[in-house]
C-alpha cells in the first residue's frame, strides 16, 4: 500500500509540474474566455446603426415603413423622389444611407424579387429582422385583401409548448436533462481517452527505457501499475477542477467587466432564435429550466453519480490501457494495440446520442449496464430520472468489473513489462492472464 | 564458510523453452561470485528468480537458510544490465524515489545518498536532470541506487560496460570495499578478465544447465594441463632437448607438458642437466576465459 502511495506521488508530481500541463491547464480557460470576449465584440458590432432607404413599387410597404424600425439601430426611410431603381442604386450611398431595400411590384401570394443592396452584407440579425418585418406587413395586407381582421395573425402565433411531466417525480425537463446528460457523457469520454492513453504511454515509456528492470525487483508489478493508474487519474481530476475554478473565474470576470454586453449577447442570441422560428419555445425558458427544472436533490444525484462513473469508468479503462502499454515493445505498436480498447469508448459516444433521444429504450438500458459503455451512457440517462434500481445495478456492475479488469490487467502487465523485442499479438495478452510466471 | 544463498534444483520453463534445468549451487557468505554463461544461457532468468520477479516451477532458494518466498524484506539488490532511469527526473529526486521504493525511510535515504554522492564526487549533480549527464555518469547513479539499501547480497549484471578504465577501476574499488565490509556479490559478466581478477567462486551456465561450479582456484587446478613455460638463454641450443615433451616454441620460450606422475622439479632438473640456461620457469594456469570457451563449446557439442 505504502509503495503504491510513493509511486502515485511521483506520477502525480512529475506530471503536474510539467510545463505542458501547466500551460494547457491555464490556456484552455483563457481561450474559452477569449472566445467569449470575441463573441461579445462581434455581437456588439452587429448591432451597429444602419440607415436604410426603402424603395417600394408594390405599395404594400410604403405607409408602414416606420413599423420596421428597430430603435435607433435600424432606421427605414422611404425614397421621396420618383426615380428609377437603377439611379437610386448608384446614389443611395452618397445620400448617407447604408442600404437600399427594393420591393418591386409583386404578387402578394408569391412575394418574389425583393432585394437589399449594400456595400458589405448586413449581419444575420439584421437580415432576419427585415425579413420578419416584411413578412408581417405582407401577411397583414394579404389578410385585409381577403377580408380577415389582421389581429388574428397574432393569435396564430400562440406557441404550443407541452410540459413534460414525469410521474416518477425525478426528471422534470427533457431539455435540461439532455444538456446535462450530453455534457457529462462527453466529459467522461474525453477523460477516458486522454488520460487512458496517458497511462498507456507512461507504462510503455517505463518499459522501453528499461526502468522497469530496475524498479521491478523492489516493487510488485501490481503496485507499480496501480500507482500509475491512480496517480494519472489524480492529474486528470486536478486539471478538471482547475478548469472549473478558472473557467468560472474568467466568465464572471468578463461578466463583471462587460455587464451590459454580456446580457446584450445573451439577448441577441435569443432574439436570433426567436426571430428565426417564432414558434420556438423561448430560449429563456430553456435556460431557466436548466437551473430551475431540477431540485437540489436531483443536482446532488447527478453530481455524485458523475463522480462515481468518472472514477470507476476511468479505472476500468485505464487498467486496459496499462495492460496494452505493458505489451508494447516499441512506441509504434501503441496505435494498433490500443485500437480494441478505444473502439468501445467511441461506440459509447454513439450509444449516448441515441440514449439522449430515447433514455428508456432497451438499447439505452442495456448499454448502461454493460461496463464498456456504462460510464458514458448511464451518465447520459441519469438526468432523465431513471429508477434507483437500475442505477444501483449499474454501479455494482461497474465496481465489480473495474476491479476484475484491474486484476486481469495486472496479470497481463506483470508478464508484458519484462518481454522485450518480439511483437506481441492480442491473443497472447489473453493467454497471459492465466499464465504462471 | 557458511552459505548466504543456496539454490536447489531450480527448474523454469517458458512455454516450451526450458530456461533452467535442475540448477543447483550455493554462494558462500561474503564471496564475490561469478555467474557466467553465454548469451541466452539463463543467467537473467535465474537472477529474476533470486530477486523474486519470477517464480520457479520447482526447486527452492534459501537465503540465510530460509526460503526466499518467506523472507519479508529480502536484503538483495539487483543492478540489471539494461540501465534504466527516468531521464526527465533530477538525479537527487530519482535516487530518493528509488530508495523509497526499496523501503528505505526518507531521512535515511537522504543521508545515505549524500554519503555515496560525496564518495563518488558527484554531489553537484544532485539537481541535474539525468538527460544532461553522459552514459557513464548514468552508471554511477544507477550503482548508487543499487547500494543505498545496504543489501547483504548485491547482484551486478555487467557493471563495467560502457565505463572508461578510470571509472571502471573506481567502481571496482567500491565493489571490493563493499565486499570487505561484508556484502556478498554476484557478478554476472562476459569480461573474463574481471572474473579472474575479482571472483573467488564461479558457476558456469549453458542452455539452462550448470556445467561448472566451484572456487576459481579449484577450477583452474582441475583444468590445467601441466604445461610449463621455460624461458631460455640460447633457444637454438635448447631446441632438441626433451622433444617428446615439447608442446610449442615461442620466441625464446619453450612449453613443455609434464607426463603423468612427473613432478615439475624433475622437468626442471632434466632441463638443467642437459645444459640449458633457464631464466624463468612457470606453470601455465588456464585463464577463466579459456576454460569458458572450451567448456561451453564442449557442452554445445553434447
Amino acid at each position: 500500500m505504502n509503495k503504491i502511495w510513493i509511486i502515485l506521488q511521483r506520477e502525480y508530481l512529475t506530471r503536474i509540474t510539467k510545463n505542458s500541463f501547466i500551460i494547457t491547464t491555464l490556456l484552455v480557460p483563457i481561450l474559452m474566455g477569449l472566445a467569449m470576449f470575441i463573441m461579445i465584440k462581434v455581437s456588439t458590432s452587429a448591432s451597429e446603426h444602419l440607415k436604410i432607404l426603402v424603395m417600394d413599387e408594390s405599395g404594400y410597404i410604403k405607409d408602414k415603413v416606420v413599423r420596421m424600425n428597430k430603435g435607433e439601430h435600424l432606421v427605414f426611410i422611404n425614397e421621396s423622389e420618383d426615380i428609377s431603381i437603377e439611379k437610386v442604386k448608384q446614389t443611395f450611398a452618397e445620400k448617407g444611407f447604408d442600404g437600399l431595400l427594393f420591393i418591386p411590384t409583386l404578387d402578394i401570394e408569391h412575394p418574389n424579387g425583393i432585394k437589399y443592396y449594400s456595400n458589405g452584407a448586413p449581419g444575420l440579425v439584421t437580415q432576419s429582422h427585415i425579413e420578419d418585418e416584411l413578412d408581417k406587413i405582407l401577411k397583414e395586407s394579404y389578410f385585409i385583401l381577403k377580408g380577415i381582421d389582421p389581429k388574428y395573425i397574432e393569435s396564430l402565433h400562440t406557441p404550443v409548448k407541452i410540459q413534460m411531466e414525469d410521474i416518477s417525480g425525478i426528471g422534470k425537463s427533457t431539455e435540461a436533462a439532455s444538456i446535462f446528460g450530453y455534457i457529462s457523457g462527453l466529459l467522461i469520454y474525453v477523460y477516458l481517452l486522454f488520460f487512458g492513453s496517458m497511462v498507456m504511454r507512461g507504462v510503455a515509456e517505463e518499459k522501453t527505457s528499461r526502468i522497469i528492470e530496475v524498479v521491478i525487483s523492489s516493487v510488485k508489478p501490481f503496485q507499480l501499475m496501480m500507482g500509475k493508474i491512480l496517480g494519472i487519474g489524480m492529474v486528470g481530476l486536478t486539471q478538471f477542477i482547475a478548469w472549473i475554478i478558472l473557467g468560472t473565474g474568467i466568465t464572471s470576470a468578463i461578466g463583471y467587466l462587460y455587464p451590459s454586453e454580456t446580457t446584450a449577447m445573451n439577448q441577441a442570441n435569443m432574439a436570433g432564435n426567436v426571430a428565426s422560428n417564432p414558434a420556438n419555445p423561448s430560449s429563456l425558458e430553456v435556460i431557466s429550466s436548466l437551473t430551475g427544472g431540477f431540485s437540489e436533490v436531483d443536482i446532488m444525484r447527478i453530481l455524485l453519480s458523475f463522480v462515481f462513473f468518472f472514477i470507476f469508468g476511468y479505472i476500468f479503462y485505464a487498467a486496459q490501457f496499462a495492460a496494452i502499454g505493458a505489451a508494447v515493445t516499441d512506441e509504434g505498436d501503441t496505435q494498433s494495440l490500443s485500437f480494441p480498447v478505444t473502439i468501445p469508448i467511441i461506440i459509447s459516444i454513439f450509444l449516448m446520442a441515441t440514449t439522449l433521444s430515447q433514455p428508456n429504450s432497451s438499447l439505452a438500458i442495456w448499454s448502461s449496464m454493460i461496463p464498456f459503455s456504462a460510464p458514458i451512457v448511464m451518465m447520459a440517462r441519469i438526468p432523465f430520472g431513471i429508477s434507483w434500481g437500475q442505477q444501483i445495478a449499474s454501479m455494482i456492475i461497474m465496481v465489480i468489473s473495474s476491479l476484475t479488469m484491474v486484476w486481469i490487467a495486472g496479470r497481463i502487465y506483470r508478464i508484458g513489462i519484462l518481454i522485450q523485442g518480439k511483437k506481441v499479438k492480442l491473443t497472447e495478452l489473453l493467454k497471459w492472464t492465466f499464465q504462471r510466471y | 564458510m557458511e552459505n548466504l544463498l543456496e539454490i536447489r534444483s531450480i527448474n523454469k520453463t517458458f512455454q516450451s523453452n526450458k530456461a533452467l534445468d535442475d540448477v543447483s549451487f550455493s554462494i558462500p557468505a561474503n564471496a564475490i561470485f561469478g555467474l557466467l554463461g553465454p548469451n541466452g544461457a539463463g543467467k537473467t532468468t535465474l537472477i529474476r528468480i533470486i530477486t523474486k520477479i519470477f517464480a520457479q516451477d520447482s526447486g527452492e532458494i534459501l537465503f540465510e537458510g530460509t526460503p526466499i518466498q518467506k523472507v519479508e524484506n529480502l536484503s538483495i539488490s539487483y543492478m540489471p544490465e539494461e540501465r534504466g532511469l527516468y531521464k526527465k527526473m533530477k538525479v537527487g529526486e530519482q535516487l530518493i524515489y528509488l530508495a523509497q521504493l526499496k523501503g528505505i525511510p526518507l531521512k535515511e535515504a537522504r543521508t545515505s545518498i549524500r554519503y555515496w554522492m560525496e564518495k563518488f564526487d558527484i554531489v553537484h549533480w544532485y539537481n541535474k536532470k539525468l538527460d544532461e549527464l553522459s552514459k557513464g555518469m548514468h552508471q554511477k547513479v544507477q550503482f548508487i541506487s543499487t547500494i543505498v539499501s545496504k543489501p547483504k547480497l548485491l547482484i551486478l549484471d555487467e557493471p563495467f560496460s560502457g565505463l572508461d578504465p578510470i571509472n571502471a577501476n573506481l567502481l571496482k574499488q567500491e565493489i571490493l570495499e563493499l565486499n570487505k565490509n561484508g556484502t556478498t556479490i554476484i557478478f554476472s559478466t562476459h569480461r573474463m578478465g574481471d572474473v579472474d581478477e575479482l571472483c573467488d567462486n564461479i558457476a558456469l551456465i549453458n542452455h539452462g544447465k550448470i556445467i561448472l561450479n566451484g572456487s576459481v582456484s579449484s577450477i583452474k587446478e582441475q583444468f590445467k594441463e601441466n604445461i610449463f613455460k621455460v624461458a631460455v638463454d640460447n633457444p637454438s641450443s635448447a631446441k632438441d632437448k626433451l622433444p617428446e615433451q615439447l608442446v610449442k616454441v615461442e620466441d625464446d620460450s619453450f612449453y613443455y607438458q609434464l607426463k603423468e606422475e612427473q613432478k615439475p622439479g624433475e622437468l626442471l632438473k632434466s632441463l638443467l642437466s642437459s645444459g640449458i640456461e633457464v631464466h624463468a620457469f612457470s606453470e601455465i594456469i588456464p585463464t577463466i576465459n579459456e576454460i569458458f570457451i572450451t567448456q561451453v563449446e564442449k557442452s554445445n557439442h553434447l
